[in-house]
C-alpha cells in the first residue's frame, strides 16, 4: 500500500490513514522529488511509498514522469531536491546492488552470448563467478532459454531478447524489482507468463514497481497502484480502497420496457452529481457522485417504469485514472 | 553517486568491466588479423631495408692457387676490418672457381693476376674489401721484386689513422632520425586507433541502450575507467608485440650504425603510449559519449582528432630541429608530451627535471579529464537524441527534457 505524499486530493476520507505501510514499513520512500529540464518540470515534488513484498504498478499519461521517477531510484537522475530512501537509509551504491532494473529503453550488449551476460551483469551485481554462473543457469532454465545459452543476442528473437533482458534485472535475486514498461511488445502468453513470473516474485517477499499503460492488466495484477500526472502523484493507494472511495461510480439501468427516446432527459437534470454516460430507450448507464443519493435516482427511474435492473458498481481503474489524471 | 559509498565496490566493478572490455578485444578477429599484419610489417620494415641497404653479411671466396700469394690472408683480414664474415675457399683452378660462383656456393672467386669473378653485378659490401685485398697482395708482391723485406712492406702497408673531426655531430642524425619518425609513427596509429576503439565502444553501449542496465549497477566512473583500461591493456599488449618483434628483428639482423639509444627507446615509447592512450581515451570517451549514433560519434570526437592531427605535424617539424625551445616547452605538456618528449629523447638528450615534468603534469592532466570525463558521462550517456552541446553536458541540463516516457 503506498500513501501519497502532496496530492490527496481524492483521499480525503482516509484511505491513506487506513493504509497498512505506513512510514515505518515502507521500504522504498520517495520524498518531493523534483527533477527539473531547462524550463521543463519532469518531477514536482513526487513522493511515493512502497511497502516491502508489494506489488505496485506506476501509472501515468505519457511525460508523467514515471521513467524519471525509476531512474531517481537508481541514481540515473540526480533530482534538484528530494529523497529516495530504501530500508530507512538514503540509496546508495550498497543499496543498488540489492536492485534490479528493466528499463524502458532495453538494452544488451548484442554480440555478448546470452549466458555470458547475464552471468556478467550478476557479477556486476557482487555475483561470485560461480554464484553469477550458477544464477544465470538457473534464470535461463526459469525463463526457457536452456538451450540459447551460447547464442548471441543478435540472433535471439525479440520475445527471448526480452527474457534475457529480465534475466538480467533478476540475475542477483534482487530485493526491489523495477520494471519500466515490461509488458511492452508482449504477446498475450509472454504478457501472462511474465504477470505470473511477478506474482510469484511478490509472494517470495520481492518488492516490486512497475509501469505500464496497460490498465486492465494492471487491475487483474496488482492490488496498489500510483498514479502520476506531470511530475506529481495525484493518486495513490490499494486499489479496492482507491475504487470504494472513488468520487464516481458506475450506474446501470435498465427498464422493464421501451420508454421512448431520452427517457431520463427531465429527470438527470433535476439530479445534480448525475451524468449520463449512453443510453437508449430501455437501457441508461451514468456516472453518479457518491453524495448522490441512490434512492432518489431509483425512485426517478421508477417513475418513468419499472426498473428490472439497478447495478451500481465501483469505477474500474481505468475511469479512476481517467477522473484523477484529467483534472 | 556511489564512488563514496563503496569505493572497494567501485574498483571491483571497474576491474570487472576492464576484463570484459579486454576479452572482448582480444577474442575478436579484428584483433588477431592486425595483431598478424603489424607484426609482419613491423619484422619486414626493418629487415628488409637492412637486407637492401646493408646486403647479406656472409660471403664465401673461393681463391685459386694461381691466384697472387697470401690472397686468402688479405681477404680474411680486410673483411674482418670491414666487419664482415668472409669463409675463404680454395678451388683448383679458375674454371672450378667460375664454376662455384655460378652455383651460388661463392659470392665470388679471385683467379690469376688478381682476376675478380662475379656471377652478374658485383656486391657493394663485399667488392670494396675484394678490391682492397686484391690490391694489397699485388703491392705486397711488386714490393718483394722490389727487394723490400717482408717486415718492410708490412709497416708501408700499415693502415693510416686519418683524423676525422666534424665541426656537427651529425654522424647518427639519419638512423635517430628514422628511429624517432617510426616511434612517432608508431605512437600516433596506437593512440588514433586506441582511442577509436573507446569512443566506438562508448557509443555502441549507448545506442544499444545496455548503458542504462549497466549504470543502474556501476558509477559511471567505473563503467569509463573500465572501459579504457580494458581496450588500454589490449592496445598494450599489440604494442608490446609489435615493439618486441622490433627488437628481436633488430637482434637478429644486426644492421651496422645502429644508435646506442635504439633499445632504450622501445621501452621510452611503451611508457608514453600508455600515459597518452590514457589522456587520449579519456577525451575520445568523454567527447564519445555527447553522440546518440555511431554516425555522430567522428563528429563528437573531432576537437579530439584534430588536436592529435596538429600535434602530429608539430611533431615532424620537431624532428627537423629538436633542439628548439617550443619543443622543449610541447614536449612537457600534456596533449603533445606522448608524441613529442619521445622524439627528443631519442634526438637530443633531454635534463632529467624535463621528463619528470612532463610525467607529472601529464599524470595531473590523467587525474583531471577522468574527474571532468566521468562527469560529462554521467550527464550525456542517458540522454538520446539529437547529438549534445559540451556545456549543455557540464551543466546537465540538456535543452530538451529527456524522452521520459513514450
Amino acid at each position: 500500500m503506498m500513501t501519497p505524499g502532496t496530492s490527496r486530493r481524492h483521499l480525503q476520507d482516509g484511505v491513506a490513514d487506513n493504509a497498512p505501510g505506513t512510514r515505518e514499513k515502507s521500504m522504498l520512500e520517495v520524498t518531493d522529488l523534483v527533477k527539473r529540464y531547462g524550463g521543463v518540470v519532469a518531477l514536482d515534488r513526487c513522493s511515493l511509498q512502497v511497502p516491502a513484498g508489494h506489488l505496485v504498478g506506476l501509472l501515468g499519461p505519457n511525460g508523467a514522469g514515471k521513467t524519471t521517477v525509476m531512474r531517481t531510484l537508481f541514481g540515473l537522475v540526480i533530482p534538484d531536491a528530494g529523497k529516495v530512501r530504501w530500508r530507512g537509509r538514503p540509496v546508495d551504491s550498497r543499496a543498488w546492488r540489492r536492485f534490479g532494473y528493466m528499463p524502458e529503453e532495453r538494452g544488451l550488449y548484442p554480440a555478448m552470448r546470452v549466458g555470458e551476460q547475464i552471468a556478467y551483469f550478476g557479477r556486476l551485481s557482487g555475483l561470485s563467478a560461480r554464484a553469477a554462473a550458477a544464477a544465470a543457469r538457473r534464470w535461463m532454465d526459469r525463463l526457457g532459454l536452456a538451450d540459447r545459452a551460447e547464442t548471441r543476442i543478435d540472433r535471439l528473437s525479440h520475445g527471448n531478447q526480452q527474457r534475457v533482458q529480465l534475466a538480467v534485472a533478476l540475475v542477483h535475486d534482487p530485493d526491489l524489482l523495477v520494471l519500466d514498461e515490461p509488458f511492452a511488445g508482449l504477446d498475450p502468453i509472454a504478457v501472462d507468463a511474465l504477470a505470473a513470473l511477478m506474482h510469484e516474485l511478490c509472494q517470495a517477499g520481492t518488492t516490486v514497481l512497475f509501469s505500464s499503460h496497460q490498465l486492465d492488466l494492471v487491475e487483474h495484477l496488482c492490488e496498489d497502484v500510483v498514479i502520476l500526472d506531470k511530475g506529481h502523484v495525484v493518486l495513490a493507494g490499494r486499489l479496492s480502497q482507491l475504487r470504494a472511495h472513488a468520487p464516481r461510480r458506475r450506474l446501470e439501468v435498465m427498464l422493464a420496457r421501451d420508454a421512448g427516446q431520452r427517457w431520463w432527459e427531465q429527470w438527470s437534470s433535476a439530479l445534480p452529481g448525475v451524468e449520463v454516460v449512453e443510453g437508449d430507450s430501455r437501457r441508461l448507464r451514468l456516472t453518479v457522485d457518491r453524495a448522490v443519493d441512490l434512492e432518489k435516482v431509483l425512485a426517478e427511474a421508477r417513475s418513468t417504469a419499472d426498473v428490472v435492473r439497478f447495478d451500481f458498481e465501483p469505477p474500474s481503474l481505468s475511469e479512476i485514472f481517467r477522473e484523477a489524471v484529467r483534472s | 553517486m556511489s564512488e563514496d559509498a563503496g569505493p572497494a565496490q567501485a574498483l571491483r566493478q571497474l576491474l570487472l568491466v576492464a576484463r570484459r572490455e579486454l576479452a572482448v578485444r582480444v577474442r575478436g578477429t579484428a584483433f588477431r588479423v592486425s595483431t598478424i599484419i603489424l607484426l609482419i610489417v613491423t619484422a619486414a620494415g626493418i629487415a628488409i631495408p637492412v637486407k637492401l641497404i646493408g646486403g647479406p653479411q656472409h660471403f664465401t671466396v673461393a681463391v685459386t692457387a694461381h691466384a697472387p700469394p697470401a690472397m686468402a690472408a688479405a681477404v680474411r683480414a680486410d673483411a674482418k676490418a670491414a666487419g664482415l664474415q668472409v669463409k675463404v675457399v680454395s678451388a683448383a683452378d679458375r674454371a672450378a672457381a667460375a664454376r662455384l660462383v655460378e652455383q651460388g656456393s661463392a659470392s665470388a672467386a679471385v683467379a690469376a693476376g688478381g682476376e675478380i669473378i662475379w656471377k652478374a653485378a658485383p656486391s657493394s659490401t663485399l667488392s670494396p674489401v675484394l678490391n682492397a685485398a686484391v690490391q694489397q697482395a699485388i703491392i705486397t708482391q711488386r714490393a718483394a721484386r722490389l727487394g723490400l723485406s717482408a717486415g718492410a712492406t708490412a709497416r708501408l702497408l700499415a693502415p693510416v689513422r686519418v683524423p676525422v673531426t666534424q665541426l656537427h655531430r651529425q654522424s647518427q642524425r639519419t638512423a635517430r632520425t628514422i628511429i624517432a619518425e617510426v616511434g612517432m609513427i608508431l605512437l600516433y596509429m596506437a593512440l588514433a586507433v586506441y582511442g577509436g576503439y573507446v569512443l566506438t565502444g562508448i557509443v555502441e553501449e549507448k545506442s544499444s541502450r545496455v548503458v542504462e542496465v549497466l549504470l543502474s549497477r556501476l558509477p559511471p566512473s567505473s563503467l569509463l575507467g573500465g572501459k579504457i583500461a580494458g581496450i588500454g591493456l589490449a592496445g598494450l599488449i599489440q604494442f608490446l608485440a609489435v615493439a618486441a618483434t622490433a627488437a628481436v628483428t633488430l637482434l637478429v639482423t644486426r644492421p651496422s650504425g645502429l644508435p646506442p639509444g635504439t633499445y632504450a627507446a622501445i621501452p621510452m615509447l611503451v611508457a608514453w603510449f600508455v600515459l597518452g592512450f590514457a589522456f587520449y581515451s579519456l577525451l575520445y570517451g568523454s567527447l564519445g559519449s555527447l553522440a546518440s549514433r555511431t554516425e555522430d560519434a567522428q563528429a563528437a570526437a573531432g576537437p579530439v582528432i584534430a588536436v592529435l592531427m596538429i600535434i602530429y605535424l608539430l611533431a615532424f617539424v620537431a624532428v627537423a630541429n629538436p633542439g628548439a625551445g617550443w619543443v622543449t616547452i610541447v614536449s612537457m605538456l600534456p596533449p603533445s608530451a606522448p608524441m613529442i618528449m619521445p622524439l627528443r629523447i631519442a634526438l637530443v638528450t633531454v635534463p632529467a627535471w624535463q621528463l619528470a615534468l612532463a610525467v607529472v603534469l601529464m599524470l595531473g592532466g590523467i587525474y583531471g579529464l577522468f574527474r571532468a570525463g566521468a562527469r560529462l558521462y554521467q550527464n550525456a550517456v542517458l540522454h538520446s537524441g539529437a547529438r549534445l552541446r559540451l556545456r549543455e553536458a557540464w551543466r546537465g541540463e540538456p535543452a530538451r527534457p529527456q524522452p521520459a516516457q513514450r
